[in-house]
């Protein structure tokens, strides 16, 4: 064997020493041997489980503190609320200390990442409705998290049975859900090079300043968030709610979840509360570049930014199409677009009832989105943009066949690749959402509620068109159409390429592992004389 | 030798290729109207004079502006005008026949409506969309209803190829004529000149039309008469029929196979046909758009078979001749229907949902380039689902340059961006059309059927607009206006129309400025 050099990691330490004492021991096999002392002493280098385990540990705070929040309300759900807490944070630091994350952030680690995170956050949320006793089976509890994790309007709760702490956790689960939604958008997805460049240039110095680092950048949507959610809590506190319902309105509307402790939305709540709830929505929906542009104060460069006027002009346009078409108030209007414009999902007025121009004119918001870099769902302002810069420069090129052509925006460059990566997200997303119509279809919805819905659910607002009934939410459809539904839930809330790419590692893999197979059998074959002639 | 071409051809006449080919189109229109017009004679003479009357009046414009015109160099910007203009006047002037004869001319409906409805029958027939304003089926004659199938065939393979076929010289923009208006992202010259490719594309369309009607008229109860009327709509794949239940009015699972086939055939691309024919070499099944156009269909009928059967509960047979038929029918872009009455299986709207969605997705892939059909195309369809697979691929591999491989082929970026943009500017037609006819009332699934049906010149919708309903009971006036427009804008595959509204409505002058810079700048 001779002095080949060992190709253990330094801090792996000391394999080949009790290998060999194992050895002279004479003790049997000494990689087993080995194995409980190097998991013990040594530190994996992962990003993925680094991101799940920090996951881990948040959502067990968050659990933990709507635990505390909920005593004397229900103290048998506080009690397991903070056990819940205390265990997801002890086994998530426990397990965090074993593990490090070196290097840059890769993109197709954060990827995964978030993809277990959603795994996990959906079920350990399902556990909380589930040992509460507030949802009778495991099933539905798992739809509800999903609910929660997704930042659906939808709920299987009876928000008036459940107690103070599973009310709380219902909504700060959909808090967490849109946290990461714009952790992972504004934060990690830079790591690949043409993100980075769909993002810089929006508000191009901001973006810039605001993720020049990876930690600098979650602290600063961390902060923005929270203090977001303490504004609009302020904002419902003064407008006459009480305490626990003004939490749980505003952890609804920032994350843009739409959660809400009335059975009938929003529509019993004075006008002053829908007044700060459309605010609210307004600013959810808003890029959180474009918070921290006004926060440093820069308002007028502010006003350049084509997204933030496309969004805006949007939300008038729908707001005076509503009212054209309608009885609505403007006040309801403009709610009701601010709802849907920032796929929240809260109802003012029960709006199936209104004619079908203003159904489908909501359910184009509602595939728009909201801004890049929000909580919100959809396809995102932005990306909508460049697409009608794509389609116009198809035109001109169709008249000029060898003109050279660029899209610019924000007075910035669009490189080729981001534009494809623009149209390809949106073939996928319409792809998506068509087989996820069809299959709704075939569980029994109507054409244009199968439609409907597998768009919502995509977009993350979680309301159909069920006429039959008011404020018709995925909570009303049948177990086999949530079924179907869950998928597109996720794939909307986590912006669809992250499960495509797995999907794409999985059946990559198992090329791979019929390119083994087949070595195998060559390995084989060439062993056996004359067996291949 | 161009120069001196159009030099000599010119002398006194005024220049003109937009008028030149106009003239043309509308001159070959003429005879099959006055053909139309003996067969009314010699059947039931109701509207005789009319489709006479008609007849020599496109003759009279149409020689008048081909011979009062002569041809200049084709430049870029004027192949879309002249498509469109070409395609615009042949609607109008096939709106005449119906005008004339009064087939629109109900109880309380004044001139406008009369012209509106007119104009859509014209439009969907030259679009071979097959969509129909018509309800009562007794009240024009036989020859009218046979010039309504008419103009689905001179609409199928397209009036400017047969501009292009009788030109003996075009210049430069033959081709780019055919392109602009030949289904698909791009067109195959077959032979080295363009007229003679566009000859033997008309030859290889009239020779499936005639074995067509010889397969048909073999069927023992099937006159002459339906035989060439359904013939000329399966090779166009048009959609109507001389009969308010369409294909139901046989209700004879033979007529339906032997329909099934001729659409299968006119919904492939034609140069395989031609290839077939003239070189005698069988290429469909070694051509990766033909083998995905017949996995589509065939994914298409198990899956609606099945959700018929153990969904809806119909009985095996009975679910998968009207699967198959409504399938191959929708994905070809012809939209016969096969329902004796609006309560029998053969009407999809009666469906569960999911076959509907089925069929939806259907209208809006259509069938193969180089075809009949409409939609965006099959071959368009695998672009865009490998341009996909390529973007999420490189999520995991940033750095992997991917080609887009078809066929044993790549496809240049520049294709990949013209498809992309196609399909854009198809979506935001679909989403446009959707919204205007929900603000005129229309319901959610009817309306975005509608709209999808119109663009992909399918013929039915879905919703109250099913293929049992006619669309004068479902639209008011200007949701048909509107469904006319996009009924020949999806016809010439978007370009033509909307770059003809591009050039003149939006500044154009300004933009032609900017292109000359070579930047192009969104503010």
């Amino acid at each position: 064997m001779g002095s080949r050099p060992s190709r253990e990691k330094p801090h792996m330490i000391g394999h080949g020493q009790l290998k060999n004492l194992a050895k002279n021991l004479g003790i049997g096999n000494p990689v087993a041997i080995a194995w409980p002392y190097r998991l013990v002493s040594t530190k994996a280098d992962s990003q993925v489980l680094a991101m799940i385990l920090d996951g881990a540990i948040t959502m067990g705070v968050a659990l933990l503190m709507c635990g505390v929040a909920g005593i004397g309300d229900n103290n048998a759900d506080a009690e397991v609320l903070i056990e819940l807490g205390v265990l997801t944070v002890a086994v998530g630091a426990v397990l965090r200390s074993k593990v490090t994350r070196g290097g840059r952030l890769l993109t197709r680690n954060v990827i995964t990442g978030v993809g277990f995170m959603w795994v996990m956050f959906i079920l350990v949320g399902a556990l909380v409705y589930w040992s509460t006793g507030s949802i009778a089976s495991l099933g539905d509890s798992v739809i509800e998290a999903t609910f929660g994790a997704t930042t659906m309007a939808a709920t299987l709760l009876d928000p008036r049975e459940v107690s103070r702490s599973v009310l709380l956790w219902r909504a700060t689960s959909s808090w967490l859900g849109g946290l990461v939604g714009i952790t992972v958008v504004v934060v990690a997805m830079p790591g690949s090079s043409q993100a980075y460049d769909l993002l810089g240039y929006n508000l191009t110095r901001y973006g810039r300043d605001f993720i020049a680092s990876a930690e600098m950048g979650i602290k600063r949507v961390f902060l923005i968030y929270l203090g977001l959610t303490a504004a609009c809590v302020v904002g419902y506190l003064v407008a006459g709610l009480d305490q626990s319902e003004a939490v749980v309105l505003a952890l609804g509307t920032v994350s843009t979840g739409g959660f809400s402790p009335q059975v009938d939305s929003m529509a019993s709540y004075s006008a002053s509360v829908k007044t700060v709830a459309t605010v609210g929505m307004l600013i959810a929906g808003a890029s959180i570049f474009v918070l921290w542009g006004m926060l440093k104060r820069r308002v007028v460069s502010l006003w350049r930014s084509q997204e933030l006027r496309t969004y805006l002009g949007l939300l008038l346009a729908i707001t005076f199409a509503i009212f054209l078409f309608s009885e609505a108030h403007l006040g309801d209007a403009l709610f009701t677009s601010a709802s849907v414009l920032s796929t929240t999902g809260y109802a003012a007025t029960d709006w199936t009832i209104w004619p079908p121009v203003v159904t489908a004119t909501l359910l184009v918001a509602m595939v728009v989105g909201s801004m890049l870099g929000s909580a919100g769902g959809g396809v995102w302002v932005l990306r909508v943009r460049l697409l009608f810069d794509y389609a116009k420069r198809e035109l001109g090129r169709q008249l000029a066949p060898h003109a050279v052509m660029v899209i610019k925006r924000d007075g910035k460059l669009i490189d080729e690749s981001v534009t494809h990566h623009m149209s390809a997200y949106h073939v996928t997303y319409i792809i998506v959402a068509g087989c996820g119509a069809v299959a709704l279809g075939a569980t029994g919805l109507s054409v244009s509620d199968s439609i409907w819905s597998a768009f919502s659910a995509m977009s993350t607002l979680g309301l159909t068109i069920d006429r039959s009934e008011a404020f018709a939410h995925f909570g009303d459809l049948s177990k086999v159409s949530l079924i179907v539904l869950m998928p597109l839930m996720i794939a909307g809330r986590v912006t669809l390429f992250p499960l495509l790419a797995v999907v794409d590692a999985i059946l990559q893999s198992r090329m791979a592992v019929t390119r083994r197979m087949l070595w195998l059998r060559w390995q084989i074959v060439r062993r056996v004389p004359y067996f291949h002639r | 030798m161009l120069q001196s071409v159009i030099k000599r051809s010119s002398g006194g006449v005024y220049p003109s290729t937009v008028g030149h080919v106009t003239g043309i189109s509308l001159t070959a229109v003429a005879p099959g109207v006055i053909l139309c017009a003996f067969i009314e004679l010699l059947t039931t003479n109701k509207d005789t004079l009319a489709l006479l009357f008609a007849g020599l009046c496109t003759l009279a414009v149409g020689v008048t502006l081909w011979m009062g015109t002569s041809l200049v160099e084709v430049r870029h910007q004027q192949v879309f005008v002249t498509v469109g203009c070409a395609w615009i006047a042949t609607t109008l002037f096939g709106a005449l026949p119906f005008i004339m004869a009064g087939t629109f001319a109900v109880s309380g409906a004044d001139f406008v409506e009369q012209f509106v409805n007119s104009v859509f029958e014209s439009a969907s027939g030259f679009s071979c969309t097959g969509s129909t304003v018509l309800v009562d089926f007794e009240r024009p004659g036989q020859g009218l209803l046979m010039y309504r199938q008419l103009t689905q065939w001179y609409g199928g393979m397209g009036v400017v190829v047969l501009a292009v076929a009788v030109l003996p010289f075009l210049g430069v923009g033959g081709l780019d004529l055919i392109a602009a208006e030949a289904p698909g992202p791009w067109s195959d010259r077959l032979t080295p000149r363009v007229s003679e490719t566009a000859r033997h594309l008309w030859g290889i369309y009239i020779g499936l039309t005639l074995t067509a009607t010889v397969v048909l008229f073999a069927i023992p109860g099937v006159s002459l008469y339906d035989a060439v009327a359904h013939a000329l709509t399966v090779a166009s794949t048009g959609g109507f029929s001389p009969y308010a239940s369409s294909v139901g009015h046989f209700d004879s699972a033979i007529v339906e196979t032997v329909l099934v086939i001729f659409m299968l055939l006119g919904g492939a691309n034609f140069s395989l046909h031609w290839h077939l024919i003239r070189n005698k070499t069988f290429l469909h099944l070694s051509d990766s758009e033909f083998r995905s156009y017949l996995f589509v269909m065939l994914t298409a009928s198990a899956a609606v078979t099945m959700l018929l059967w153990l969904g809806d509960g119909h009985n095996l047979s009975t679910s998968l001749r009207m699967a198959v038929f409504n399938v191959v029918s929708l994905g070809t872009s012809t939209g016969f229907g096969n329902a004796t009455d609006s309560e029998s299986l053969g009407n999809y709207v009666i469906w569960g949902a999911g076959s509907q969605m089925v069929l939806l997705f259907l209208m809006i892939v259509g069938g193969c380039s180089g075809s009949t059909s409409g939609g965006i195309k099959i071959i368009r369809a695998q672009i865009l689902g490998i341009i996909t697979l390529r973007s999420i691929r490189s999520i995991r591999m940033p750095r992997t340059i991917l080609p887009v491989r078809l066929s044993n082929s790549f496809i240049t970026e520049d294709v990949i961006m013209r498809v992309v943009g196609f399909y854009l500017i198809h979506l935001m037609l679909v989403v446009a059309g959707f919204l205007v006819l929900t603000a005129f009332g229309a319901q959610l699934d009817t309306a975005i059927g509608a709209s999808i049906s119109a663009l992909g010149n399918m013929g039915p919708a879905l919703g109250d607009a099913g293929p049992t309903d006619s669309y004068a009971n479902v639209f008011n006036q200007p949701s048909r206006i509107l469904l006319s427009l996009w009924m020949i804008v999806g016809r010439l595959e978007i370009m033509p129309i909307v770059l003809i509204m591009f050039i003149y409505f939006s500044r154009f002058q300004s933009f032609a400025n900017r292109l000359r810079k070579t930047d192009y700048v969104n503010r």
